[in-house]
C-alpha cells in the first residue's frame, strides 16, 4: 500500500519533471505577453511540488496508515487482474479492428466476447444481445439517423453490407 | 502444398476483385447503381461549411442518380478530413470538401506536419465564394477603410481587429490588408464569429473581420456598418455595400469552398463529378438554399479552382510566418 | 402590458394542434438524442434538420428548438443510471447522481433533475419575455478581459472541490490544467503535447475523456470482483423524498440564475455551467462532505443549470442575432435555412413566428416534464438489467459514443487511457471533479488571457482596467482566502491521506 503509493507519487514527480523539460523547448514570453510555454512551465513546476509534498506526506504517515490498511492490498492480482486485462484487451481490440472489420462484426466479437468470457452469460442470450448491439445498432445510426458507422474495408466484407 | 493452394486461391479472388474494380471504375458505369460517394467534410455537423455541402450533397444526388453521404471528419481545422481523402481510393467514390485558404495553411505550415501536399488531390471544383467583410459598430467613428487605416497608421496597434481564429481567411486578410497599406493593428483572435461578434457589440474591440454569412443579421438590424466586402464585386446579400477594390485597396479575402477527390482520379470521373457539380449549383433548389443561407455561389471548374488556388497560395504563404506571430 | 398580449398571441399560435405535434416530437427526439451515445446535441440538431424541411417554418423552428433543449434532459439518464454522459454538460451529474442510483435512489435523482430542468428552462425564458433587453446588455460587457475574469472566478471554487486532501484536490486541478493546454496554441500556433497527433490539434475531446474517468474506470473496479454477478442494483423508491425535495429548492434556484446568466455569454458552454453550478452548490452546502457521496444538490443544481443555460442561450440568438454556443449556431442555421435571420427585428417582421417560438418553449418544458417523469419509471428498469449484461453494454455504449461525436477511432483510444487513469485514481483516492473542472475552464481562461494580451499588446493593466473584470478578480481572491482559511486549519497531518471513500 505505502509502496504502491510512494510509486504513484514517484511517477507523478517524474511526469511533471517531464512536461517541464517539454515546456522550456517552447516559447516562454512573446511581444504580446506570456508564450506558448508560459503556462506550461509553471503548471508543470507546481505539479512538480505538490507531488513532493504528497511524498512528504506519504513518508510521515505510513506508521498509523500501516495498521489499518495493511492487510489489503492495492491493485486486484489472480481473477481480478484477469478480467482487467481481458477487458482492455478487448478495447484494444474494438481500436484497431473497428475500422478494418467494419463496426459491425466488429461490435458483435466484442460484445460476445465481454458477455461470454467475463459474464458467463448464456449463448442465446449472448446472440441476441450481441446481435442487438452491433447488427441493429448500426441500422438505427446509418439509416435513422443518417450517422455513418464504419463500414468494413475489407472488399467483400462490405460489399455484403458489412 | 495446403498454403500455397490457399495462397493461390487469394490470388485468384484478389485479381477478380481487382478485375471488378477496374471495371466499375470505368467512366460509362460511374457512378455505379447502389453504390453511393461518400463526400468528407473536415468539419462538424451543422456548421456552414457543412450546411454548404450538404446542399451540394443532395443537389448531386439528384443529377449523379447515385447517393452522396456526407461523412463529417472534424478536427484540426480540417486536416483530419484532408488527411482521410488524400489516402482514399482515387476512384470518385470518395470525395472532399476543401476551404481556402485553410487547406493550404495545412500544408504550408511545417507546425502541423500534414501528411498530404497540394498534388495529392485532384481539384473538381468551387462552390462558394465566403467574401470577407470588415465591420465596425454603427455607432464608430470611423465611415470608411481609409479612415481606420489611417488612425491605425497614427496609432500602431492600439486599433483592435478582431479575427475568427488564429490562421483563417479573415486572420490572412487582416495580415494582407497590414501589408497593403503599412498600417499596424492589435490582432485579437476568437474563436468564432459569435465571440467576436460579441466583443464588437461590446465595444471591446474596433473592428471586425469575418464572412458575409456571419455577420447579416447585425448588418440588418443596424448594429454594424460594413467598411468593405473582400471580392472584385459587390455580395448580393449587401447591395450598397463597397468593396475593398473600389476603396483602392485591391484585397480579395474570405473562404473559398471547393471539393477535392484523391489524386490519381481518372480524368474522365472528374469531369462527370466537375460537370454533375456544375449542374446541381444552377439547380433553382440548390441556389434558393444557399442563399438563405448566405452563401454565394461561385462555381468554377478544376482549372479555374486551381489557379485561385496557386494565386492565392503565393500570397497566403508570405503572410505564414507573420500569422505564427513570429 | 403589450409584451403579456404578444405572449398570449404567441401561445394561440404554439398550442394550435400542428405546433403542439412539432414540440411534442421535437422534445422527444431530443430526449432520444439525448440518451444515445455518440450524438452530442450539436450533431444531433444538425441531422433532425432535414426532419424538419417540409414543415411550415413555424413549425420547423418548434420542433428544432425542442429537440435542442429536449437533448439536456435526455443526456441526464445515462450519467446517473450507467456513470456514462450522454453529454458533457451532464458529466458533473455521474459524480452524485450515480451514487444516488447505487444507493436506490435513481428515480429520485431522475425526477429531481427533470423538475430542476424545467424550472432551469421556464426560469431563463421567463427572463427572455421580460427581461431580454436589459440582460443583453449584460452579455454584452463580456470581452475577452472580463471572461478571464470570470475563468478565474470558476476556478477559484476548486480548493471547494477537495475532498479529504487538499493537496490531491491540487494536483488534480492542476493536472486538468495541463491536459487543457493539449493542442495547438491559441496565439502562436504551435502545437503542444500533441505528439504529432493531428487529432490533439484541437485539445482533448471532453466526452471521451469523461467517459473514461468515470464509466470505464468504474468497470475496471467492478472487474476486480466480478463481472459475472447477476445481481442487479436495487431501484427504490421513484419519488423524492420531503427531504431530498427541501435540500433541491436553493440549488435549483441558484441554478436557474447562474444558468441563465451564463447562457446569454457568448462562449459560456453548458457543461462550464453545470460545472460552476456544482462547485457553488458545494461552496454553499452545510454538509460539502456528503458530496460525492450521493447529494441531491449535486444533481439538482447542475442540472437546472446546464437546462437554464440551453434557454438563456437563445437569449442572445433573439436579441442580437448572435449564436451563444456552437449547438445555438446549428439553431441559427435552421432558422436561416427557413428564410429568416434572426436578430432583433425579427419581432417586428416577424411577430407570430418570434413570440410563437418563445411560447413554445414554455409547451416544450411542460411537454419534457411530462414525458420525463413518468418514464423515470421506465429508465430505471435499465438497472434491472443484471451486471453481467449491463457492463458489456455499457461498454458498447461508451465505443459508440466515445467514436460517434467525431467519428474518430482516436478517441476510442483516448477514452481507455482515461479509464485507465481513472481507475488507478480512484485506488489513490484521488478527487476527480478538481480536475474535470480544470480541464473545463482552462482552455478558455488561457484563451481569454492571452486574447486580452493580443488587445493590450501586452500590457497587463487591461486587466484591471474593467471595473466587471475587477471585481470578479477580488471576488475569486475572497473565495480563495475563504476556502484557505477554512480548509488548512482543519486538515491534520496523516489524517490526509487514508481511508476510504464509500461506495
Amino acid at each position: 500500500m505505502r509502496k504502491s503509493r510512494l510509486i504513484a507519487s514517484s511517477i507523478f514527480l517524474v511526469f511533471s519533471a517531464a512536461l517541464m523539460i517539454a515546456s522550456v523547448s517552447m516559447e516562454y514570453y512573446s511581444s504580446i505577453g506570456p508564450g506558448p510555454g508560459f503556462f506550461p512551465f509553471w503548471l508543470s513546476l507546481i505539479l512538480g511540488l505538490l507531488s513532493i509534498i504528497w511524498i512528504v506526506q506519504i513518508v510521515r504517515s505510513a506508521p498509523a496508515s500501516a495498521k489499518t490498511e495493511g492487510e489489503e492490498t492495492l491493485f486486484p492480482r489472480g481473477g481480478g487482474l484477469l478480467r482487467i486485462l481481458s477487458l482492455f484487451g478487448a478495447l484494444c481490440f474494438m481500436i484497431a479492428f473497428m475500422e478494418p472489420l467494419g463496426f459491425q462484426l466488429a461490435m458483435f466479437a466484442f460484445l460476445a466476447f465481454l458477455l461470454v468470457a467475463l459474464g458467463h452469460v448464456k449463448t442465446w442470450m449472448t446472440l441476441i444481445i450481441a446481435g442487438i448491439g452491433s447488427f441493429g445498432l448500426f441500422r438505427v445510426f446509418t439509416l435513422l439517423l443518417d450517422v455513418q458507422l464504419p463500414q468494413s474495408a475489407i472488399r467483400f466484407l462490405a460489399a455484403i453490407g458489412l | 502444398m495446403i498454403l500455397s493452394s490457399l495462397r493461390m486461391r487469394v490470388t485468384v479472388l484478389a485479381a477478380a476483385c481487382m478485375l471488378l474494380a477496374a471495371v466499375s471504375a470505368g467512366a460509362q458505369a460511374f457512378p455505379a447503381k447502389n453504390k453511393a460517394i461518400t463526400l468528407i467534410v473536415g468539419f462538424s455537423a451543422g456548421g456552414s461549411s457543412d450546411a454548404g455541402a450538404r446542399i451540394l450533397a443532395s443537389g448531386m444526388e439528384k443529377v449523379l442518380g447515385a447517393k452522396v453521404e456526407v461523412l463529417n471528419k472534424p478536427g484540426a481545422s480540417g486536416q483530419i478530413g484532408y488527411t482521410m481523402l488524400s489516402q482514399a481510393k482515387p476512384n470518385g467514390y470518395t470525395i472532399g470538401l476543401a476551404s481556402l485558404p485553410g487547406i493550404m495553411v495545412s500544408i504550408m505550415d511545417a507546425d502541423r506536419k500534414a501528411a498530404y501536399k497540394k498534388d495529392s488531390f485532384q481539384p473538381i471544383g468551387l462552390q462558394v465564394l465566403d467574401a470577407g467583410v470588415l465591420a465596425v459598430k454603427a455607432d464608430s467613428p470611423y465611415q470608411s477603410i481609409k479612415d481606420l487605416i489611417e488612425d491605425a497608421k497614427a496609432r500602431p496597434r492600439k486599433i483592435t481587429v478582431s479575427t475568427t481564429g488564429l490562421q483563417t481567411g479573415d486572420h490572412f486578410s487582416i495580415l494582407q490588408l497590414q501589408k497593403l497599406t503599412g498600417a499596424e493593428f492589435a490582432i485579437v483572435h476568437f474563436d468564432g464569429a459569435g465571440t467576436a461578434m460579441t466583443s464588437l457589440l461590446g465595444k471591446k474591440i474596433d473592428a471586425y473581420v469575418g464572412n458575409v454569412g456571419d455577420v447579416l443579421s447585425q448588418l440588418k438590424s443596424g448594429d454594424i456598418r460594413i467598411l468593405g466586402v473582400m471580392d472584385t464585386q459587390e455580395s448580393p446579400f449587401m447591395p450598397g455595400v463597397k468593396t475593398f477594390e473600389s476603396q483602392g485597396i485591391s484585397l480579395l479575402g474570405g473562404s473559398w469552398r471547393g471539393y477535392l477527390a484523391p489524386a490519381g482520379t481518372p480524368k474522365a470521373i472528374v469531369d462527370k463529378l466537375s460537370a454533375a457539380m456544375k449542374t446541381a449549383l444552377e439547380t433553382e433548389e440548390v441556389k434558393s438554399s444557399m442563399a438563405k443561407l448566405g452563401l454565394q455561389i461561385r462555381y468554377m471548374n478544376a482549372e479555374e479552382y486551381t489557379k485561385i488556388w496557386d494565386e492565392y497560395g503565393t500570397v497566403v504563404k508570405e503572410l505564414i510566418p507573420l500569422s505564427k506571430n513570429k | 402590458m403589450s409584451v403579456l398580449q404578444d405572449l398570449l398571441m404567441g401561445f394561440s399560435v404554439a398550442l394550435s394542434p400542428g405546433n403542439l405535434l412539432y414540440a411534442f416530437l421535437g422534445s422527444a427526439f431530443g430526449t432520444l438524442i439525448g440518451v444515445l451515445p455518440g450524438i452530442g446535441p450539436a450533431a444531433g440538431t444538425a441531422l433532425l434538420i432535414p426532419l424538419t424541411a417540409r414543415l411550415p417554418p413555424t413549425g420547423a423552428i418548434i420542433m428544432l428548438t425542442a429537440i435542442f433543449y429536449g437533448t439536456q434532459y435526455g443526456g441526464t439518464i445515462t450519467s446517473i443510471l450507467l456513470n456514462v454522459p450522454g453529454e458533457a454538460a451532464s458529466a458533473i451529474t455521474c459524480i452524485d447522481g450515480h451514487k444516488m442510483a447505487l444507493k436506490g435512489r435513481a428515480g429520485a435523482a431522475l425526477s429531481i433533475a427533470a423538475i430542476g430542468s424545467f424550472i432551469g428552462g421556464l426560469f431563463a425564458t421567463i427572463a427572455l419575455v421580460f427581461l431580454a433587453g436589459p440582460l443583453t446588455k449584460v452579455a454584452l460587457e463580456f470581452g475577452p478581459v472580463e471572461f478571464f475574469a470570470l475563468m478565474v472566478l470558476g476556478i477559484s471554487l476548486l480548493m471547494g472541490l477537495a475532498g479529504k486532501s487538499m493537496v490531491k484536490a491540487l494536483m488534480m486541478g492542476i493536472l486538468g490544467l495541463i491536459l487543457a493546454m493539449v493542442g495547438m496554441d491559441p496565439v502562436r500556433g504551435a502545437p503542444r503535447f500533441t505528439f504529432g497527433r493531428m487529432e490533439l490539434m484541437d485539445g482533448l475531446n471532453f466526452v471521451p475523456v469523461i467517459m473514461g474517468l468515470f464509466g470505464l474506470a468504474d468497470i475496471l473496479e467492478n472487474a476486480e470482483e466480478s463481472l459475472s454477478s447477476t445481481v442487479s442494483a436495487k431501484v427504490g423508491s421513484l419519488m423524492p423524498s420531503k427531504q431530498e425535495i427541501k435540500d433541491s429548492v436553493g440549488p435549483i434556484a441558484r441554478g436557474s440564475v447562474l444558468g441563465t446568466v451564463l447562457g446569454l455569454i457568448p462562449g459560456m458552454t453548458g457543461s462550464m455551467a453545470s460545472f460552476l453550478s456544482y462547485s457553488t452548490e458545494k461552496k454553499a452546502s452545510k454538509h460539502p462532505e456528503k458530496f460525492g457521496q450521493g447529494a441531491i444538490e449535486g444533481v439538482a443544481g447542475p442540472e437546472t443549470a446546464n437546462n437554464a443555460h440551453a434557454n438563456g442561450a437563445l437569449i442572445p440568438l433573439f436579441t442580437l442575432g448572435i449564436p451563444a454556443s456552437p449547438t445555438v449556431a446549428v439553431l441559427m442555421g435552421a432558422f436561416l435555412m427557413n428564410g429568416l435571420i434572426p436578430g432583433p427585428f425579427l419581432f417586428r417582421e416577424q411577430p407570430e413566428l418570434v413570440w410563437g417560438v418563445i411560447a413554445s418553449f414554455f409547451v416544450g418544458n411542460v411537454i419534457l416534464l411530462v414525458l420525463n417523469l413518468p418514464l423515470v419509471g421506465v429508465w430505471v428498469k435499465m438497472l434491472k438489467i443484471p451486471y453481467s449484461i449491463l457492463f458489456a453494454v455499457i461498454l458498447a455504449f461508451m465505443v459508440i459514443g466515445a467514436y460517434g461525436a467525431e467519428s474518430s477511432i482516436f478517441d476510442v483510444f483516448i477514452m481507455l487511457l482515461f479509464g485507465i487513469l481513472g481507475y488507478a485514481l480512484k485506488k489513490f483516492d484521488f478527487p476527480l471533479a478538481p480536475m474535470i473542472l480544470t480541464l473545463i475552464l482552462g482552455p478558455t481562461m488561457e484563451r481569454s488571457l492571452r486574447r486580452s494580451m493580443e488587445m493590450s499588446q501586452g500590457d497587463f493593466s487591461i486587466l484591471f482596467a474593467s471595473p466587471l473584470a475587477a471585481t470578479l478578480l477580488v471576488i475569486s481572491l475572497v473565495v480563495l482566502v475563504s476556502s484557505a482559511l477554512k480548509v488548512f486549519p482543519g486538515t491534520g497531518k496523516g489524517k490526509s491521506d487514508s481511508g476510504s471513500v464509500g461506495k
